[in-house]
């Protein structure tokens, strides 16, 4: 190619980590390793029922008979289960009122993170549960949600508060036995966020939680469920951003959904966890069981998600759609660089009558990465007049790089209509000389390019959203032409 | 041909003589691999107990003669007619050059899993069929496929070599007379640059048959390949085709239809690799499930480091006509290059309520409108295939099916 693009892609894929920075807080940790007494210590720790500790006994006990799973397109190395701490929280443990109580330090992680909370509070009115590894320390707007009967609080407070939810819903859309992580996520899970939305009432603001990993060897097992009653309304925000780090480290959370009838949750997720430098050295394993349910008739479950980081991710949103003329969607944005490798995407499965799901998967892949679809679409055997339409499109940065599609698509009724559709291809050379001619440089084109192909996806993200995936995409990306 | 002068045979090649059952076929793979499940990616939808649980004898030599010029009856390849510009060896009259050959490509190529083995053990024959340099053959490579015998196990290896610049066009038919045994053949086609092959096989076998086939292309420099696969009757067939692509400027096309009805299990496996650039790759496949018929289709295509200016299209469309048909498809594309052009798609649906009621609005039964549908959706199949005498049949095939009860 005439213009530099090797110069710029050194530039880009030797930018380190920007958000890379650690929080030095006391905190309390357990011994590495896991077996049952460190499953009780947690346990005890954050003063659970004695239903939950059996529960998360047995779920060990199933874990204990799994195996690590070897059919996703990558490769690393398997994580060492004895040499993790499954416990940390910080020490500061006082009931906060206001936002203004909260630690000077974490304030400061906070702001250089890119979240003003005043801001956020003034500007878009979302309420920040803010998850400091496993204990939440901050949760705002409460009190303005609690007037119409929604609970937005930490899984350990709704654990101690609203002990028969949790007890209902825990475990009833990812079953304990699901998959290794899951099993591994049920035992040993520390915290995460729990939301309920009444019947009939519409979320008024966007609920939001930041995760971060914070201490050095500590695996984040994160646990969410949220569920909307009928006729209610959320739209849930989570993002991530990780602390720069040697060492691998492994997040292996589980995200429930629960949408009744006539409900809908809206779900976005921007991840951007530690990739690992360019050599590929170090970065977060996310390997994720995320799914919902639509419960009810006339249910809709949306997850969009803008995954930059992890040097190893696993992830593949879902949604059952048992109600009759239920909906699923599921919009994703995947951008790979560097030595990072992604098998990302999502499981629709058509059970009740008149359902329908959308799929629009965006992968982009750059340095010597590997990014991967897989999808599933199964029809029903009842599943009558199931509509589904696929789109997968991957964009390939370098000759380094590898894009990846494995669909699967399993039909069991005749009057089901299953359409699917895939491309890959590069950043044209014209595209680029068309930007450059009127005046704008490589990289501000390929940003706008790249940009303008992920729209579609972008597009679905909450406006306190979009601006960050934006800055995420350009941080990941600007300037890696080939 | 650069040959390398100590190539292990592979032991088979010399002791073609199966004499054992198929309890003893199970006892001996079973130690050194046993049968793949579902939980095995490449075997998720394809269930093998019709395969497992019969007990399958060996298959024996037979005086039955059929009117191709070229017949595999109970796995023994025959020439009834001499075609000019071929020439038919069998494993005894082989050169040591093509033994050699066939022994470097099975070492590399062999999948290793316990079909491979059971053909490593228990070949019922070996033919290599050659057509020499620059050599246009005019007449249809006919090879009818049938049986005399039932419950047996049938594993012919069939080598084809086109040299250079030939060309060449052979058509498999299974007849509907091959009584229900278990079909394993082994196709190696051996296609040197700027060769030109066309192989179109036809299943149309017995109800009770089981037929797995393996089939392997090697594609030199701007050789062209086009294959067809048309299943209509069987009770369980999975073909395996694998394309490589391994010279510059060559050329693959797929193509094929699958029928499946009353309890009967069509799988089509296909995977093109793409080695080296500036190839083109183009596979169409299509079926139509009747009653509670199961259809599996998985194609890879595969784009390796340096195959840059590779395209490659991929396409996979079903109709389902009951509730009780299934369809499970999995296109998949591996990519690992940058400068190449892909593409990939897949549908199930079934009959447009608009283009029916056109039809039996201007009076056609609903039979006729249904299959008058079909045809033209297997249009674009159909008239990829050379064989014009396969081409007919399918339309006549579809012709036949009962419609009107769907």
């Amino acid at each position: 190619m005439a213009y530099e693009g090797d110069e710029l892609l050194d530039n880009v894929t030797s930018k380190e980590y920007e958000f890379g920075f650690v929080t030095n807080i006391e905190s309390d940790k357990a011994p590495a390793g896991l077996n049952e007494d460190i499953i009780r210590l947690i346990s005890n720790k954050k003063n659970e029922p004695e239903w939950l500790l059996q529960w998360r006994l047995e779920a060990f006990a199933i874990f204990q008979k799994m195996n690590e799973p070897e059919w996703a397109h990558v490769q690393y190395e398997k994580p060492d289960l004895q040499k993790i701490s499954f416990y940390a929280a910080p020490k500061q443990k006082k009931q906060l009122n206001s936002l203004d109580e909260i630690d000077p330090e974490l304030r400061k992680t906070m702001e250089k993170l890119g979240i003003s909370i005043e801001e956020q509070k003034r500007l878009s009115g979302v309420a920040v549960d803010f998850v400091m590894d496993s204990v939440s320390v901050a949760t705002s707007f409460k009190e303005k949600l609690g007037e119409l009967g929604i609970i937005f609080c930490s899984m350990s407070d709704a654990i101690k508060d609203y002990s028969e939810l949790v007890k209902k819903y825990l475990g009833s859309v990812v079953p304990r036995t699901d998959n290794y992580y899951a099993a591994l996520n049920s035992a040993v899970f520390t915290d995460g966020s729990f939301c309920y939305i009444p019947k009939g009432v519409r979320c008024p603001m966007e609920l939001s939680t930041y995760f971060r990993i914070n201490e050095a060897g500590t695996g984040q097992f994160e646990r969410t469920l949220l569920i909307a009653d009928e006729g209610s309304y959320v739209s849930y925000l989570e993002g991530c951003t990780a602390p720069q780090r040697d060492e691998n480290q492994l997040h292996a959370a589980v995200v429930e959904l629960i949408a009744h009838k006539d409900s809908e949750i809206k779900y976005s997720t921007v991840q951007n966890w530690y990739p690992g430098d360019k050599d590929g050295k170090g970065g977060v394993f996310n390997f994720v069981t995320k799914r919902g349910v639509c419960e009810g008739g006339h249910s809709k479950i949306s997850w969009t998600q803008v995954e930059t980081g992890s040097a190893v991710t696993w992830k593949y949103p879902s949604c059952i759609l048992k109600g009759d003329y239920s909906i699923g969607e599921f919009y994703s944005v995947a951008v790979t660089n560097n030595f990072q490798q992604a098998d990302t995407g999502t499981k629709m499965v058509h059970l009740g009558r008149n359902t329908k799901s959308t799929i629009i998967s965006k992968g982009i892949s750059a340095g010597q990465s590997q990014n991967s679809y897989r999808g599933l679409v199964h029809i029903g055997k009842h599943a009558a007049n199931a509509r589904n339409f696929s789109q997968c499109d991957s964009l390939l940065m370098t000759d380094q790089c590898g894009a990846h599609t494995f669909p699967y698509i399993e039909t069991n009724n005749s009057s089901a209509k299953v359409e699917h559709e895939a491309t890959t291809s590069k950043i044209g050379e014209d595209q680029i000389f068309y930007c450059l001619q009127r005046g704008l440089d490589e990289e501000q084109a390929v940003g706008m390019i790249v940009n303008g192909y992920a729209k579609e996806v972008l597009n679905k993200l909450p406006m306190e959203f979009a601006v960050e995936a934006q800055k995420l995409l350009a941080i990941s990306l600007e300037g890696s032409v080939g | 041909m650069e040959m390398e002068a100590k190539v292990n045979l592979p032991n088979w090649i010399d002791s073609l003589a199966p004499t054992s059952v198929w309890k003893g076929i199970i006892d001996r793979s079973g130690a050194r691999g046993p049968f793949p499940t579902t939980r095995s990616e490449s075997w998720k939808y394809t269930r093998l107990g019709r395969i497992e649980n019969q007990d399958w004898k060996s298959s024996e030599k037979s005086n039955l003669k059929l009117d191709s010029p070229l017949q595999l009856v109970n796995g023994f390849l025959q020439v009834n007619k001499q075609i000019s510009g071929i020439e038919v060896m069998d494993s005894s009259e082989l050169t040591v050059e093509l033994k050699s050959r066939i022994a470097t490509i099975w070492n590399e190529e062999s999948v290793g899993d316990v079909f491979s083995n059971l053909c490593e053990e228990f070949a019922t024959s070996l033919t290599a069929i050659c057509i020499d340099k620059n050599q246009h053959v005019n007449e249809h490579v006919e090879i009818n496929i049938a049986s005399e015998q039932t419950g047996a196990l049938v594993v012919p290896v069939i080598y084809i070599l086109c040299e250079a610049n030939s060309q060449v066009e052979f058509s498999l038919k299974w007849l509907n007379d091959n009584l229900g045994n278990f079909h394993l053949p082994y196709f190696i086609f051996d296609v040197k640059e700027g060769a030109r092959l066309s192989f179109d096989m036809l299943q149309n076998a017995h109800d009770e048959s089981v037929i797995l086939t393996r089939t392997l292309v090697l594609q030199e420099a701007n050789s062209t390949c086009s294959s067809s696969a048309i299943t209509t009757n069987a009770n369980w067939v999975r073909n395996e085709l694998t394309f490589r692509v391994n010279g510059e400027g060559a050329e693959s096309n797929l193509v094929g239809a699958y029928f499946p009805k009353q309890g009967q299990f069509i799988d089509n496996h296909t995977c093109v690799d793409h080695k080296v650039p500036n190839c083109l790759s183009n596979e169409l496949y299509k079926g139509v499930l009747f009653d509670n018929g199961k259809g599996v289709f998985n194609g890879k295509v595969f784009v390796r480091k340096d195959a840059q200016k590779t395209i490659a299209y991929q396409n996979n469309a079903n109709i389902i006509m009951t509730d009780e048909a299934q369809m499970n498809t999995k296109p998949e594309l591996e990519i690992y290059a940058d400068d190449v052009k892909c593409s990939h798609g897949t549908t199930t649906g079934q009959f447009d309520e608009e283009a029916l009621f056109y039809l039996r609005a201007r009076g056609f039964s609903m039979g006729l409108a249904k299959m008058l549908l079909i045809s033209a959706f297997t249009s674009d199949v159909v008239s990829r295939i050379s064989n014009e005498q396969h081409k007919a049949f399918v339309l006549h095939e579809l012709k036949n099916r009962d419609l009107i009860t769907e």
